[in-house]
């Protein structure tokens, strides 16, 4: 009867090992397979005994893994907590995603199991999920599990920067959202970027991290102005048509000077010389003459400068919202997002 | 003396004029009218004379000599002797409108020999107006009261005057011009002899052709 109870009890415990397709099924390890059938036998001192003997051996990453579950499971199931616990542990540190199903795996197990749980500082479901979304305005949700209260930091890291997402303390389900743009206010290029998680508690620390490839859309700017259509710039200076303004003017100065030496003179003296006026007038005449024939300097056109400089204004403002319309639009680029396989951590 | 000379015209065509300053120098040779008391006292002469003007924004400041020598007029009354004629003119003007300026001045006359004609000094107080016709061209009219006048031969002259007129002509923008100014001065000078006032008026015009340069 005790045997028979003993054999139920022990089935019940190997069962799940099995039925979730446990890592204690498929070792590649010769010594570590022996003590996993040993395990499924019941002979949990000749299970722990094989393991430690295949961990002298040379263990691929799994099979340290499924060592030490494996004397995980056959401690709990001699009722030695601490060692179980200890070894669940290292599991976890070796695969912190590791669960167990407590409605098919004994109390035992699963307590041990809780219990190293609660001990280890890891973080566990890190789930970056692929999506799309445009940046500035989505957001990239991040998901991951810290096991332990933890200051966490959280960062996207790759070629064209990065960007600390969230730094605070933690602990159990923890979600957070990426807006999409790095620490200076754009968008990240197309390229191999990483979450990184941090989580620190005391000397304990952890760090995880997921592999995403961003696909960054085409950005569709606006070119600048220079000009604005329908106000083409007029010429600032108008070259004045050709006039007879200079002759006349001379014409009058050498009329004034003339008329006015007449009325000088004196009658006491017998009038004045001539020959000096005539010389200089013909000459103002001749200057007068010339400057009409002169191309003339071009003037300031006073309407068209100020017409210019309105356009300028307000290409000026133009460009400058075209700048500002550009720069929201460089923010806004859709990005795609698609982890790569594999999350890695370490402690 | 030739190296100066040199000097000088490489700074008049190399030299680029200073923010709103302009320097002008100028040499001609002029033509002269001159007469004194009464029509029988008449020459005409000619020599060279020489211009400096520094314009710095709405300040003007122009100094003119002359050196002429003065012959008798073939209808002067002989025996009239030859002179020298030296007059430096200094003027200082402001700009108070676009075309417009008022210049006060001041000039002396020397003759040589000083028994030949009157040497004097005077003050002027006048206007100028100068029309820009073209780029380097310009014609100039202007006229002063000349007032303060004081004679070597002693008297006095309630009224004097002083018409002129200049313009200037130069390719592109006239740094290089030539300029033609006439003056025109009369001064009713008189004097006392024997206790009764004698008019002794002095009139003279000029018409001075030159070349200046602008820098």
């Amino acid at each position: 009867m005790t045997r028979s109870f003993m054999l139920a009890f022990g089935a019940a415990l190997a069962i799940p090992l099995s039925a979730l397709g446990s890592p204690l099924t498929a070792q590649e390890n010769p010594t570590l397979r022996r003590a996993s059938q040993a395990y499924s036998g019941l002979s949990y001192v000749e299970a722990i005994a094989l393991a430690r003997k295949a961990s002298r051996e040379r263990l691929s990453p799994a099979d340290q893994a499924r060592y030490y579950e494996l004397l995980g499971f056959a401690y709990a199931s001699l009722d030695s907590t601490r060692q179980a616990t200890e070894a669940f542990k290292q599991v976890l540190m070796l695969n912190p995603d590791r669960g167990l199903d407590a409605t098919r795996i004994s109390p035992k197990i699963t307590s041990s199991f809780a219990l190293a749980l609660a001990q280890v500082l890891v973080l566990r479901e890190v789930k970056v999920d692929s999506t799309e979304f445009v940046a500035g305005v989505g957001s990239l949700p991040i998901r991951f599990h810290v096991t332990r209260t933890a200051r966490l930091r959280t960062r996207i890291v790759g070629p064209s920067g990065q960007m600390t997402v969230d730094s605070a303390l933690g602990e159990g389900a923890v979600s957070l959202a990426w807006n999409g743009l790095l620490a200076n206010g754009l968008p990240p290029e197309s390229g191999t970027y990483r979450v990184m998680i941090e989580a620190t508690a005391g000397r304990d620390s952890y760090a995880s991290a997921v592999t995403l490839w961003v696909e960054a859309g085409t950005v569709d700017t606006l070119p600048h102005l220079t000009g604005l259509p329908g106000y083409d710039l007029l010429p600032e200076t108008v070259m004045p048509a050709r006039s007879w303004k200079p002759v006349g003017l001379a014409l009058m100065a050498t009329s004034l000077a003339l008329g006015g030496s007449l009325a000088l003179e004196s009658s006491k003296l017998g009038g004045g010389g001539r020959r000096e006026i005539l010389t200089i007038g013909a000459g103002a005449a001749l200057v007068g003459v010339l400057a009409t024939l002169k191309k003339p300097a071009p003037a300031p056109a006073h309407a068209n400068i100020l017409y210019n400089s309105l356009v300028r204004e307000q290409l000026t403002r133009r460009n400058a919202e075209i700048a500002a319309e550009n720069a929201t639009r460089r923010r806004q680029v859709k990005l795609g997002i698609i982890p790569q396989p594999a999350a890695e951590g370490k402690s | 003396m030739r190296l100066a000379w040199l000097t000088l015209g490489l700074v008049v065509i190399t030299g680029t004029p200073l923010r709103a300053q302009a320097v002008t120098l100028g040499a001609g040779y002029a033509l002269a009218d001159y007469r004194e008391q009464a029509d029988f006292l008449h020459f005409k002469g000619s020599g060279p004379t020489a211009t400096v003007a520094v314009e710095r924004g709405r300040l003007a400041l122009r100094l003119d000599a002359w050196h002429l020598d003065m012959d008798p007029d073939k209808n002067a009354a002989p025996p009239l002797e030859p002179f020298t004629f030296d007059q430096f003119n200094v003027r200082l003007g402001i700009r108070v409108m676009s075309v417009v300026t008022v210049e006060a001045g001041y000039m002396k006359r020397w003759m040589e020999p000083s028994r030949a004609a009157q040497s004097l000094s005077a003050a002027t107080l006048g206007v100028r107006a100068a029309y820009p016709l073209a780029p380097g061209a310009e014609v100039a009219v202007r006229t002063a009261y000349v007032a303060a006048s004081d004679f070597a031969g002693g008297g006095s002259a309630p009224f004097g005057i002083e018409l002129g007129l200049t313009a200037a002509y130069g390719p592109g923008s006239g740094r290089f011009r030539l300029t033609g100014d006439y003056e025109f001065q009369r001064i009713d000078r008189r004097t006392t002899q024997n206790g009764s006032r004698l008019s002794v008026p002095i009139q003279s015009s000029f018409a001075r052709v030159g070349l200046t340069v602008r820098f």
